[in-house]
C-alpha cells in the first residue's frame, strides 16, 4: 500500500462525545436503563463501557445469547466483560427457539441459521426493553454497516447506535482506553455464527485493509483511479464498492412507492427528536 | 472621582446636574449629605462614560428543545432574568436557539412573524438589556428565514436573515429556508453591529462587507455539528470556525462574539465553544466545549480603534478596487478561457 490514512482518533475526545449523546439521547427519550447484547467481543465490550460511563453499571443489562454452534469461549468472555464493568449479565442460550423454529428441517444452510440467530436475538432484547423499559441499544461498527455485515432487522436492529461512526481500527484504539480486557480486545473479530467463523476470513480482507480503503472511498471521496493510485487493487476496490452498494437496503428505510406529495422516506422530513 | 478615569467620549460637567438637583431639594443639604450625592453622581456620571465604551456581554450557550418554542422561551427568559443579575448590557444566544436546529419539513410550523405577541413580550421582558437570538422569521410574503433577531428597549430592533445556507453533507438547508440577500448592520449603544449565521462566517466576503458597512461588533450565532474527529484533540468541525473567527478580528478589526450551541439532535453532538476575541484576534472569553455554559465577558470597544491604528487594514480596503475587480471578474467569466502561465506557452 502506498499511501495510510491516518485513522487515529483522540480517545478521550471521542468518549467524551459520546458520553454526551448517550446522555443526552436518553433523557431525550425518556429512557435510564440500557439492554444490548454481549457477544464477548470488543464491539459490545465497548457498548457497555460507554453505556455504563453514560448511564451507571446499575441501569446497563447485558443479555449473552448463544446459539447451539457459539463458541463456549464467547460466553467467558461477555461474563469478563460484565464482570469488569460491573453490569448485570443475562443468559438465555437460543438453542430451543432456533430448534422449534426449524423443527425437522434438514439442510438449513449457514446463512439461513445465522440471520435466524440474529432475529431471535433481536426479539430477546426487544422483549427485554418492553418488559423492563430499557432502550436497545446497537453495536454495529462503520466498517460492518458500510460492509453490509449484518443481519436486517436482527443485529442492525436498535433504538441507538454509539460506535455505528467508528471503523474497527478506531474502535479498538477506543476499547483500550476504556479498559476493556486486552483479550477481548486481541481476540480475531467473529459473528459467532459457527466454530471457526471470523469475519475476515469471511469477508477477504483484513479490517485495517477495509478500513484503509473505506475510509478513502466513503469519508475522504477518493475516485476509483485515486484508490488504485493509493496501492489498492482495483478488484478489492470493484468487490468493496459492489458490497457497499449492493447493502444500502441494510441502511435504509424500505423502499415505499411515491402516490402522494409526502411520503415516508423519500420527503417526509421529520426529525425523530422534534419535540426533545 | 477616585481610581483609573476613563476617557469620556463626551465631556460632561457633573456641576450643573447636581446644582438641579440641589434645587429640586429645597432643604438645605448637609454638608456630608452633598458630598455623598457627589460621589453618587460622580460614580454615575463614570458609569455612563465607560459604558459609551465598554460593553459588558452575556453568553448562554444553551440546548434548544427542538420544536418546543415555549420551552425554549421559558429557557430565553430565565437567561435574561440571569443576565440581567449579572448587570449585562447584551446577551447572547445561538442559532435558532427558539426552534432548535432540525426543524426539516416542520419549519412553517415554527414560523414567526416579526410582530408575533411571542417576540414582543420577550423583547418587553429584556427591557434595557440587548439581546441577540435565533429564530424562524416567516416573512409577510410567505418566505421562510433563518434568521438572528436583536431586541432592545421593549421592541424588535433587528433582523438579520441567514445568507449563506449549507447544502451539503449533513445540510440540507436550502430545501427548507430562503436564503437572505443583504448584510443589515445597526447601530447600537455600544456601536454598529453586525449579525451572521453560523456557515455566513465561513464566507470571508460577508465579515469584510460588515467592516466597510461600518461595524465594530461581529456577532455569529451559530449551530454547529461536531464532525472529522482526530488524533491530540483535532475535531475539523470547529477548526474553520475558530480560524475564521481569528481572521476577522485581527484582518478586520472587529470584535468578534462566536456564539454556538450545545446539545444534541439526532446524531449530531453541537460542540459549543463559544469565544469572543478582540479586534487583535485574542480571546477574551471562552466558554468549554459541548457543555451548556454562560458566562459574562468585559469587552472594551476602543480596542477597535486602537487596532485599526495599528493595523489599518480598514483605511486599506479600498472598496471601489473590490468592486471593480468583482465587476470585472464577473463580467469576464463567461467569456475568458483560462490563461496560460506567462513563459509556458
Amino acid at each position: 500500500m502506498v499511501a495510510r490514512a491516518d485513522l487515529t482518533l483522540d480517545p478521550l475526545l471521542t468518549v467524551g462525545m459520546l458520553t454526551i449523546f448517550l446522555c443526552d439521547q436518553f433523557a431525550k427519550k425518556g429512557y435510564t436503563d440500557a439492554v444490548l447484547g454481549v457477544s464477548g467481543g470488543v464491539d459490545s465490550a465497548v457498548g457497555v463501557a460507554l453505556l455504563v460511563n453514560a448511564l451507571g453499571a446499575e441501569h446497563v443489562t447485558g443479555l449473552a445469547l448463544p446459539a447451539e454452534e457459539s463458541d463456549p469461549q464467547s460466553l467467558v468472555d461477555a461474563e469478563l466483560v460484565a464482570k469488569t464493568f460491573g453490569i448485570r449479565l443475562i443468559v438465555q442460550p437460543i438453542g430451543p427457539v432456533i430448534d422449534a423454529l426449524y423443527g425437522d428441517e434438514a439442510d438449513v444452510d449457514r446463512i439461513r441459521l445465522g440471520n435466524a440467530a440474529a432475529r431471535v436475538r433481536m426479539i430477546r432484547l426487544f422483549d427485554y426493553s418492553q418488559k423492563h423499559r430499557a432502550l436497545v441499544v446497537g453495536t454495529s461498527n462503520k466498517t460492518e454497516l458500510l460492509l453490509g455485515y449484518g443481519t436486517w432487522y436482527g443485529d442492525l436492529a436498535c433504538s441507538l447506535n454509539p460506535i455505528g461512526d467508528l471503523y474497527k481500527t478506531q474502535l479498538r484504539q477506543i476499547a483500550d482506553f476504556l479498559g476493556v480486557p486486552q483479550r477481548v480486545i486481541d481476540k480475531p473479530p467473529s459473528a459467532d455464527l459457527w466454530p471457526g467463523q471470523t469475519d475476515e476470513g469471511e469477508l477477504g480482507l483484513s479490517y485495517d485493509e477495509a478500513d484503509q480503503l473505506l475510509f478513502l472511498m466513503v469519508d475522504r471521496d477518493y475516485s476509483f483511479p485515486a484508490l488504485v493510485e493509493a496501492g489498492f487493487a482495483p478488484d478489492l476496490v470493484r468487490r468493496v464498492f459492489a458490497l457497499v452498494a449492493a447493502t444500502q437496503f441494510k441502511r435504509s428505510l424500505p423502499t415505499i412507492a411515491k402516490i402522494g406529495m409526502k411520503t415516508v422516506g423519500i420527503d417526509f422530513h421529520l426529525a425523530r427528536d422534534w419535540g426533545r | 472621582m477616585t481610581g483609573k478615569r476613563l476617557v469620556p467620549v463626551v465631556e460632561l460637567d457633573p456641576g450643573p446636574v447636581f446644582a438641579e438637583i440641589g434645587a429640586r431639594h429645597s432643604e438645605a443639604l448637609s454638608r456630608t449629605e452633598k458630598s455623598r450625592c457627589l460621589a453618587v453622581l460622580d460614580m454615575t456620571v463614570a458609569l455612563w462614560w465607560s459604558n459609551m465604551k465598554r460593553l459588558r456581554l452575556a453568553i448562554d450557550q444553551m440546548a434548544p428543545v427542538l420544536g418546543d418554542i415555549r420551552a425554549n422561551l421559558a429557557e430565553h427568559r430565565e437567561a435574561i432574568a440571569w443576565a440581567k443579575r449579572q448587570k449585562a448590557d447584551l446577551l447572547v444566544f445561538p442559532e435558532l436557539s427558539l426552534t432548535g436546529y432540525l426543524v426539516r419539513g416542520m419549519v412553517a410550523h415554527v414560523g414567526m412573524a416579526r410582530d408575533d405577541p411571542r417576540l414582543i413580550r420577550l423583547a418587553k421582558e429584556a427591557g434595557e438589556l440587548g439581546v441577540i437570538f435565533g429564530f424562524v422569521e416567516k416573512a409577510p410574503d410567505g418566505q421562510l428565514f433563518n434568521c438572528a433577531g436583536y431586541i432592545k428597549d421593549g421592541a424588535l430592533r433587528a433582523v438579520q436573515h441567514k445568507l449563506f445556507l449549507p447544502n451539503y453533507g449533513m445540510f440540507d438547508e436550502k430545501r427548507f429556508f430562503a436564503s437572505g440577500q443583504r448584510i443589515e448592520p445597526f447601530d447600537t449603544p455600544w456601536g454598529r453591529m453586525g449579525l451572521l449565521i453560523c456557515f455566513d462566517m465561513l464566507h470571508p466576503a460577508v465579515a469584510y462587507l460588515h467592516q466597510q458597512a461600518g461595524v465594530c461588533l461581529l456577532i455569529t450565532i451559530s449551530a454547529a455539528p461536531a464532525r472529522g474527529v482526530g488524533p491530540d484533540g483535532f475535531m475539523a468541525g470547529a477548526e474553520g470556525f475558530r480560524i475564521a473567527q481569528r481572521a476577522n478580528s485581527r484582518l478586520l478589526g472587529l470584535v468578534t462574539v462566536y456564539a454556538n450551541r450545545v446539545g444534541t439532535e439526532e446524531g449530531m453532538i453541537y460542540w459549543g465553544g463559544s469565544e469572543v476575541l478582540d479586534p487583535f484576534g485574542q480571546p477574551l472569553c471562552s466558554l468549554p466545549e459541548y457543555d451548556a455554559a454562560r458566562a459574562i465577558c468585559e469587552i472594551d470597544l476602543e480596542a477597535v480603534e486602537r487596532a485599526r491604528t495599528l493595523f489599518p487594514h480598514l483605511k486599506e480596503g479600498r472598496p471601489d478596487f473590490v468592486l471593480q475587480e468583482m465587476w470585472r471578474l464577473r463580467m469576464s467569466s463567461q467569456r475568458d478561457a483560462p490563461r496560460e502561465p506567462p513563459g509556458e506557452v
